[in-house]
């Protein structure tokens, strides 16, 4: 039997995998990547709540969350794309200027 | 019966998917890796009854995000293996435990408190994209409303950074 | 399911006015700019026009209420916070018309992110519904990566990209903190969510506490406590001067909102673990922000270690929880607005192209040595700027500093007021440094002409605005005082 728990659980796994790359990468694009599966991870969670719960707010929350992961990719790329015609690099160690 | 076999698979495969996102050091292998877990996730969706954001998952993350990554990917030179300064184990040591405790908290504890009640109850009658029309229409119109701006502004945002108005030589901006 | 029917009159649209101001006027950009390229001055004018006629409408809600099928919340917190907000914009928004052209203010999408991300925050602002709260931040958020790139450096792209990915993580985390709350309640929204939560007294507590930490983290990194703070100084150093202070009052003003919307009844547990937590979050960041402000060399990143103190320091109010502490949240952040887009303002107005004193700073401390010997005015004003920021009475935050401690003094936080008043009393040194620098050093070789360069009327008059205010603070303190209670006391903080 599969319970609301359950679906947590995963959704807590994915979660942590999620931030294990956010902090491990210093490519940007895979560290977008990483972003992205933090929200994902939170889809997963708002949708077995909304089911479990019999509410549909947990839904909406979800399809927000994906307006909003779309919206970040766009502004993510532009800035990604104008670092990259100025420096020929996405690594974040390489541009690192400031420092203290 | 079904419903744990379908959990079972599709749980396993998202995680060693996104797992392979986050470890590889191949461009190319991360954004397949990266597809192929969001289209599983859909799954999940699909088991829990929300039809229509299943739907939404496969179209917009699947298709669209990762069309548009795949796009962006076209200005990098992704075919080449980066090189990344890997971190001390300390980090990952402090994830673990991190993480270990945010799963025995959710485990040992039932979630839903017992006074919660449903603000919007499905009707029964209807499908879920019915169900969820009438309530984005109604109750979130402004958030709604507010999505779009901010898809708006994104665009926007996106189009200016990479336009070639913004090449211009660094630190001549001002004269 | 039967049709959907509601009246006009029942949806409040007073509630949304003042953002369909902000975002028409955005729109009027955009479409204008499609047509006919015009220059800076016409779209700060507009630009302009809108805010103002946006806070004519915010004044025009008079009574306190729900809209939109109870989404909208204009309270007084959020008449308060909007007027801060609009606040802060009008004052920056004369700062584009500088002496040099900056490249970004040739874009008419430069302004019209702008009043995006105005009327982003103020939606933030003015509902207690995670939904809308998120979107605002993220709109907010969005138009703001955007503006930093604009500036078209290679320390501002680099700023704008740590700012996104700190800004990515944060949705991430705000995204979980919500699902758990949403998870223990059944509801997304934080009025409901407090009822569910005392109506059986905490009793999940373990799962409210990580809610609460994940939102604490989230929203820590947009009000920059400490851990979370790390990404300040870079950011600021990358942006431009005037942006960089606008960065340190509004979005954070948007954040601190939500932070006492969501924080208030929490800290109010018995038990009095998060409000434990949010005592040693607010303590670190004034603490540590303060020490690190002491080591800079560049007067932008000392100020931006000094905004992180602030922060701090008016996080406080949210774990006090009294009304005279929400006043004095809001009272200090007013009185900070003016003192801190002040001081951020010197040194845009001594902006020049290339760095002349330091390879890296636009604005070491050497280049403000002996500045009133060159141009007493300028130095003058800068120091009463950095005196108020000192909280040295009579001038401004001096008074949000009394405020604040004389409410942790009323709520028995003893030794929080006393770890206030003495890094109040440690921040005097740095502040100072800058005075010293100023007045009791020699000049170095320049004529002076450097401090005046990027100047121009319209800039000018914004630091006179700031200055008269910051000085005259004595004798407004006191209306403000009383229009910033009757608000707070009206929504119920």
């Amino acid at each position: 039997m599969i319970t609301l728990n359950h679906y947590l659980i995963v959704a807590a796994v994915l979660f942590v995998i999620g931030m294990i790359g956010v902090m491990r990468r210093k490519n940007l694009l895979m560290l977008f990547f990483s972003t992205e599966i933090l929200l994902n991870s939170v889809n997963i969670g708002f949708v077995a709540l909304s089911h479990y719960l019999n509410d549909l707010s947990g839904q909406i929350f979800a399809f927000f969350i994906i307006a909003i992961a779309a919206s970040e990719v766009a502004v993510g790329l532009g800035l990604l794309i104008l670092l990259y015609k100025r420096k020929n690099t996405v690594d974040l160690d390489v541009i690192q200027n400031m420092h203290g | 019966m079904f419903e744990a076999i379908a959990f079972y698979v599709f749980s396993a495969l998202t995680i060693v998917m996104f797992y392979v996102t986050v470890t590889t050091n191949n461009a190319l292998y991360a954004l397949s890796a990266l597809a192929a877990g969001m289209i599983f996730i859909s799954g999940f969706f699909f088991l829990l009854d929300a039809d229509f954001l299943g739907v939404i998952q496969l179209i917009v993350y699947s298709g669209a995000v990762m069309a548009m990554y795949a796009f962006g990917m076209m200005f990098f030179d992704s075919t080449k293996v980066v090189k990344e300064k890997t971190h001390s184990a300390r980090n990952v040591f402090i994830l673990t435990a991190l993480s270990a405790i945010i799963i025995v908290a959710i485990l040992t504890a039932p979630v839903i408190a017992d006074n919660a009640q449903a603000l919007f109850q499905p009707f029964a009658d209807k499908g879920n994209v019915e169900n969820l029309g009438y309530v984005l229409f109604t109750k979130y119109l402004i958030p709604f409303e507010l999505a779009a701006v901010m898809l708006l502004v994104a665009m926007i945002a996106g189009i200016v950074l990479a336009s070639k108005k913004m090449d211009i030589p660094l630190e001549k901006d001002a004269q | 399911m039967e049709p959907v029917k509601f009246d006009l009159v029942a949806l409040n649209l007073n509630t949304i006015m003042p953002m369909l101001i902000t975002l028409g006027g955005a729109l009027f950009i955009l479409i204008i700019d499609l047509f006919k390229k015009l220059d800076k001055q016409f779209y700060v004018t507009v630009s302009m026009a809108t805010m103002l006629l946006a806070i004519y409408a915010i004044f025009q809600i008079n009574s306190a209420g729900r809209g939109f099928f109870d989404v909208m919340l204009v309270d007084g917190v959020a008449v308060i916070s909007q007027l801060i907000i609009l606040g802060a914009s009008v004052l920056f928004m004369p700062l584009a018309l500088t002496g040099f052209r900056f490249r970004e203010f040739k874009f008419a999408e430069y302004f019209a992110f702008f009043l995006f991300m105005i009327a982003g925050f103020q939606f933030m602002v003015s509902t207690d519904n995670l939904i809308l709260i998120f979107l605002g931040l993220e709109t907010g958020s969005l138009a703001l990566y955007a503006l930093i790139a604009m500036h078209n450096r290679q320390k501002s792209l680099e700023s704008a990209l740590k700012y996104f990915t700190m800004g990515a993580f944060a949705a991430g985390l705000f995204a979980f903190g919500s699902m758990i709350f949403y998870g223990i309640t059944g509801s997304v929204e934080i009025g409901q969510m407090k009822t569910v939560i005392e109506g059986n007294n905490f009793s999940n507590m373990p799962l409210i506490l990580l809610g609460t930490a994940f939102m604490i983290a989230a929203l820590g990194f947009k009000l920059s406590i400490v851990p979370f703070h790390t990404w300040t100084p870079d950011v600021y150093e990358g942006a431009s001067a005037p942006l960089a202070g606008y960065m340190s009052i509004v979005p954070k003003i948007a954040g601190f909102v939500v932070a006492l919307r969501f924080f208030d009844f929490l800290a109010m547990a018995d038990d009095g673990v998060v409000q434990t937590l949010l005592w040693i979050a607010a303590v670190a960041t004034m603490t540590i922000g303060n020490i690190l402000a002491l080591v800079q060399d560049g007067v932008k990143r000392m100020l931006a270690y000094s905004s992180v103190s602030h922060a701090g320091f008016v996080m406080t109010a949210i774990l006090m929880g009294t009304t005279q502490a929400h006043v004095g949240m809001f009272l200090y952040w007013t009185l900070f607005l003016f003192t801190n887009l002040g001081a951020f303002a010197m040194l845009w107005i001594s902006r020049h192209p290339s760095k002349q004193f330091d390879i890296r700073y636009d604005h070491p401390f050497t280049k403000f040595s002996g500045m009133v010997k060159i141009n007493p005015v300028a130095a003058v004003m800068m120091a009463i700027f950095m005196l108020s920021l000192a909280g040295i009475p009579p001038f401004a935050v001096y008074w949000g500093k009394l405020y604040l401690i004389g409410a942790a003094i009323n709520s028995d936080h003893l030794y929080l007021a006393l770890i206030m008043a003495i890094n109040s009393a440690i921040a005097v040194y740095y502040y100072l440094k800058l005075v010293v620098f100023m007045f009791l050093k020699d000049p170095s070789q320049n004529d002076g002409t450097i401090y005046n360069m990027n100047g121009t009327f319209p800039l000018r008059l914004v630091l006179i605005v700031a200055a008269v205010f910051v000085i005259a603070s004595i004798a407004t303190i006191e209306p403000l005082s009383a229009f910033i209670q009757t608000h707070v006391v009206a929504s119920g903080f």
